[in-house]
């Protein structure tokens, strides 16, 4: 070898070493102190929560299928489907995931993958999420939390209306009015101030038309009408809030969305253990468990509307799963505010339930963490004190059990159950 | 003292040691599923304050409160065994409210003035002691009933004991009327969960859900059997009274000139009187008997959401149109009749010979219509808009016009009760919700800023006019021969020379207005609830209410509220609004703590 070419050997070897990214691999344990190991693997908002005590257990990727259903609807389908031109609707829409090839230099890669998102295969007819504890707290990083309210959440449900699978009316149930789903969260059942409190929000298939939303108040024994608007804001003063569910639950109209690029990151998708478990100490604030390398779109979202509680949102998407792994969330100014975490558990069955699915299903708790008040929600399902193994039903229509209305069907996404289940 | 023995601190304490281990045993109670067991503890400290420097207790009102849901029957089963046909669901509610005010034991405070500003030389400590046993305890299950939801039709019953609220007013009620309210608990100043009279009612809901254009449609109707009386009122001195001492059966009252109804025809007729005409009771009972036949009320209405085929109305509107078949109540802010004089000179000679006032508490059958409504604009202002209205058939007003006539044998009546009219009434109020970020006192969540503006207008209200038409109002010397009077009227002409006594008609007015503005927020993740609201009444001297509210959650099951009410007043002389603001809580600033331990 020439002295030349050595020099040259030598420069790349040194060059390479530079720019090559950090990297974990199962087995490692990411820290705070060793967090710039997953430089380039998380975002900021879980690379603050590692440097705040979240510990990253790296585990080998595993596929997550789609519902064997959902992948023929997508044969099936996905071919006929056509973004409006306003981007607010899709067109010849019938099930499945509408824009299965997503093509990065699309100019509405962006869109299309948020509307892939909206149809995402995790549940297409109906979910029922039951008897779960919703502790949020201020934070001190070396103590547990001591949670100044703590939520325990009757039902929370979700019935979608159209690209139906599993129950009939298939693909859609009649809907005369466009509804893409609707979701109630009713009764919360403690602590005694907020028992009996409930809400139902309407979400509609054209994207330009806005939610509809009601709070049923039992210290005023009424429903309420909740603007839009309301649905960024903390609810009840938690950390959370309606849009940020499943990581994002928003409109997709009321942002300008942006691919920002599609890279490899860490997300949970298999939790060690079926029961969500909070990190020992003062991390408690969020779950220590398995994460694995995913391939993930990263779409920034700018709100269009002046209320909105946030100026944008960066939402981490699994390119398989089609759910948001994390989101980060900027104040008006530009700074990183909160972070949503989602710990997903993929698997046919819940441990001791007598229901087995066909299909793996995402079971999921989440964390959400305001970095700028050091203050957490927790979401727990299964909670620490849910005894009953049947905490989630999917896809299950009529089936569904729940001691406040058994079967997740219309007549219980309605004005009037609203106010009976609260008293 | 409970029960006639004072409360030593000993027994304070181990009251307080029994509330801590029950608020700890809070997550061994069955709070998910079949059944459910919560509550709260609570005790309450209200200062009032009628100038600065001079200030009284006038609550320490210690509550417990227990509520248990049971799942008596899911999916037509019975303890999940026995089938049983035509239910899917039934459920119990039970929710039983114990209290114990140690202030009637105590019987701190000052004397007080009546609302014309006069010193009546009351203190609590003068109250009978029966009166005080009334108002110290209250040991009730407040609400029972039954959910009962059909399995083959979309047909639910709720069956018992109960509330039911229509509407969308906060604070003041329009539609809002099937239950009357108990305005002794705290007059107004409350929430309407606790002073409402829960009771028992059939209500069914048709759940109809899709309609033509319209969906989440539904029908709602109740029957209430003959348990129902008007709204709870009392006088002074009880700390939570109209403030007027009771124009029966006491002396200081200026009505009657200034001797109280039951003592000056008891003195002019030489017999004891002392019950109102046919066995009534003021507040309590009226021309009525308590069954099925002469007192059932009724209601219905038909809610729904505009759908996207909707003529005219946008879609995503929910609105209700309402009907009532009920008897009036009185507690919805209107300068209504509660009593009228029975005007047959026979009938009414009759009533004094039988020991009985030719008087009658009245509370007739009133019919009415209204609507409300409430739509999310999101496009311009992202606003909720709520507006509701009511339109009642027949109110019962005092009316001047008839009295007895100044020859007949009970003239000395004629200017101290009279006979009723009736009339018709518009109510109204629309209101806003907005959400609203103001940075710079909060970064982290929006205020919720609410606003509402009513109105109540009498229609074909007759000019008052006095006896002798030389004279003016308020007819001092003659008497008021013509149009309506309100409830704190009072007559010159039987003065008894007490200083400062005048006659005074409480003007019942053609518009009552009054606006309020409100607004919320949450601090510290949900910690700190901080709530303020203004009121204000333009009409009867723009009187103004002020009130500061605010939650601190020490955990999550002990809550510390403070609250703070002004009372307003821009005149000295008497303000007779009928909304319960500042000129019937005139000298009632007040200061409260509130410890509640819920579990």
């Amino acid at each position: 070898m020439t002295k030349s070419l050595r020099i040259a050997v030598i420069g790349l070897a040194v060059s390479a070493a530079i720019q090559a990214p950090a990297d974990v691999q199962p087995g490692d344990v990411v820290t705070k102190d060793n967090v710039s190991k997953a430089e380039g693997l998380i975002g900021p908002g879980v690379r603050w929560c590692v440097e705040h005590g979240m510990q990253m257990k790296i585990v080998p990727t595993r596929r997550v299928e789609w519902p064997r259903r959902y992948r023929e609807a997508t044969e099936k389908y996905s071919a006929q489907v056509r973004l409006a031109a306003d981007r607010n609707k899709l067109e010849n829409y019938v099930a499945g995931m509408p824009f299965p090839n997503i093509d990065p230099n699309d100019p509405d890669a962006a869109t299309k993958i948020m509307w892939n998102y909206q149809y995402k295969p995790l549940i297409t007819d109906d979910v029922l999420m039951r008897d779960f504890q919703v502790p949020s707290g201020p934070l001190t990083y070396t103590a547990p939390m001591v949670p100044d309210r703590e939520f325990t959440i009757g039902d929370l449900r979700r019935l979608y209306y159209n690209g139906r699978l599993f129950v009939d009316p298939k693909p859609e149930l009649p809907n005369p009015d466009g509804v893409r789903y609707k979701e109630i969260l009713s009764p919360v059942v403690a602590p005694y101030d907020m028992k009996g409190v409930g809400a139902l929000y309407i979400r509609y298939v054209d994207a330009s038309r806005q939610d509809d939303s009601w709070l049923y108040v039992p210290a005023v024994r009424r429903v309420r009408r909740m603007s839009t608007a309301q649905r960024s804001d903390a609810l009840f003063g938690q950390d959370t809030d309606v849009d940020s569910y499943w990581g994002f639950s928003g409109h997709i109209a009321w942002f300008d969305w942006k691919l920002l690029g599609v890279r490899e990151m860490l997300g949970v998708l298999h939790r060690e253990q079926f029961r969500p478990q909070r990190c020992p100490g003062g991390a408690d604030f969020v779950f220590c468990d398995n994460w694995e390398k995913r391939r993930v779109y990263v779409i920034e979202g700018t709100a269009r509307l002046p209320q909105y509680a946030y100026g944008k949102r960066v939402l981490y998407i699994d390119s398989e799963a089609w759910v948001v792994l994390a989101s980060d969330i900027y104040d008006k100014r530009g700074d990183l505010w909160k972070v949503w975490i989602e710990y997903f558990s993929f698997r046919k069955q819940a441990p001791g339930s007598d229901l087995i699915y066909e299909d793996e299903m995402g079971f999921t708790s989440a964390t959400m963490v305001d970095t700028q008040m050091n203050h957490a929600t927790v979401i727990m399902i299964p909670g620490p004190n849910s005894p009953d193994p049947n905490t989630w039903y999917f896809n299950q229509g009529p089936n569904a059990r729940s001691p406040y209305a058994s079967g997740n069907t219309e007549d219980v996404f309605t004005i009037s159950h609203l106010i009976s289940a609260g008293h | 003292m409970i029960g006639g023995k004072m409360v030593t601190p000993v027994q304070r304490w181990l009251l307080l040691v029994c509330a801590s281990c029950l608020a700890g045993t809070a997550s061994a109670l069955p709070r998910y599923g079949p059944l459910e067991v919560s509550g709260n503890l609570s005790a309450q400290q209200l200062f009032r304050s009628p100038d600065p420097g001079v200030w009284g207790l006038v609550q320490q009102r210690n509550t417990v409160k227990v509520r248990v849901d049971y799942n008596l029957l899911e999916r037509g089963r019975l303890a999940d065994r026995l089938e049983v046909p035509g239910i899917e669901r039934a459920k119990l509610f039970l929710l039983y409210r114990g209290v114990y005010d140690s202030v009637y034991d105590l019987t701190p405070g000052f004397e007080q003035d009546d609302i014309y500003g006069l010193p009546i030389g009351l203190r609590l400590r003068h109250l009978p002691r029966r009166a005080l046993d009334a108002l110290r305890f209250e040991n009730r299950l407040r609400e029972a009933y039954l959910d009962i939801k059909l399995a083959k039709l979309p047909l639910s019953f709720r069956l018992g004991r109960q509330q039911i609220v229509w509407g969308e007013t906060d604070n003041f009620r329009l539609l809002d009327r099937v239950n009357p309210l108990d305005l002794t608990w705290h007059l107004q100043q409350e929430t309407w969960d606790e002073l409402r009279v829960p009771q028992w009612i059939i209500k069914g809901l048709w759940d109809i859900d899709r309609l033509g254009p319209l969906n989440n449609a539904f029908v709602e109707f109740y029957w209430n059997p003959g348990d129902w009386n008007p709204a709870k009122k009392a006088f002074l001195p009880r700390p939570w009274s109209a403030p007027i001492v009771n124009p029966l059966d006491d002396p200081r009252s200026p009505p009657a000139g200034g001797r109280g109804l039951f003592q000056l025809l008891s003195r002019f007729y030489g017999r004891p009187i002392d019950k109102l005409y046919r066995g009534t009771r003021l507040f309590q009972q009226g021309d009525y008997t308590r069954n099925p036949a002469d007192n059932s009320q009724v209601g219905v209405r038909f809610s729904a959401v505009t759908g996207s085929e909707m003529p005219l109305l946008p879609e995503g509107l929910q609105f209700t149109l309402n009907y009532f078949y009920q008897r009036w109540a009185g507690d919805d802010g209107t300068n209504a009749a509660a009593f009228r004089a029975v005007l047959n000179p026979r009938e009414a000679l009759d009533a004094i010979r039988r020991g009985e006032a030719p008087l009658e508490a009245i509370a007739p059958y009133v019919h009415a219509v209204g609507f409300s409504l409430n739509y999310a604009e999101e496009k311009y202002t992202q606003t909720v808009y709520r507006v509701e209205s009511i339109y009642e058939f027949g109110v019962p007003f005092v009316d001047a016009a008839k009295s007895f006539s100044l020859s007949s044998p009970l003239a000395l009546l004629a200017n101290d009760i009279y006979g009723v009219s009736k009339r018709d009434m518009w109510k109204g109020m629309v209101g806003f919700d907005r959400p609203t970020w103001i940075r710079p006192l909060n970064r982290k969540a929006t205020f919720l800023i609410l606003g509402q503006f009513f109105w109540h207008y009498l229609l074909d209200n007759p000019d008052i006019q006095c006896r002798d038409p030389q004279e003016r109002p308020p007819c001092e010397r003659s008497g008021q021969g013509r149009g309506f009077r309100g409830q704190f009227s009072t007559s010159g002409v039987a003065t008894t020379g007490i200083p400062g006594q005048l006659a005074y008609i409480d003007k019942v007015r053609d518009w009552e207005l009054l606006a309020t503005l409100a607004a919320t927020t949450f601090y510290q993740g949900g910690k700190i609830v901080p709530f303020v609201v203004y009121i204000i009444d333009p009409v009867n001297h723009y009187n103004q209410e002020v009130i500061g509210l605010l939650d601190y959650f020490i955990t999550n099951n002990v809550i510390l509220s403070f609250s703070q009410r002004f009372f307003i007043n821009t005149t000295s002389r008497p303000v007779f609004e009928s909304w319960g603001v500042a000129g019937l809580n005139r000298g009632r600033t007040e200061t409260g703590v509130k410890l509640t331990i819920q579990f």
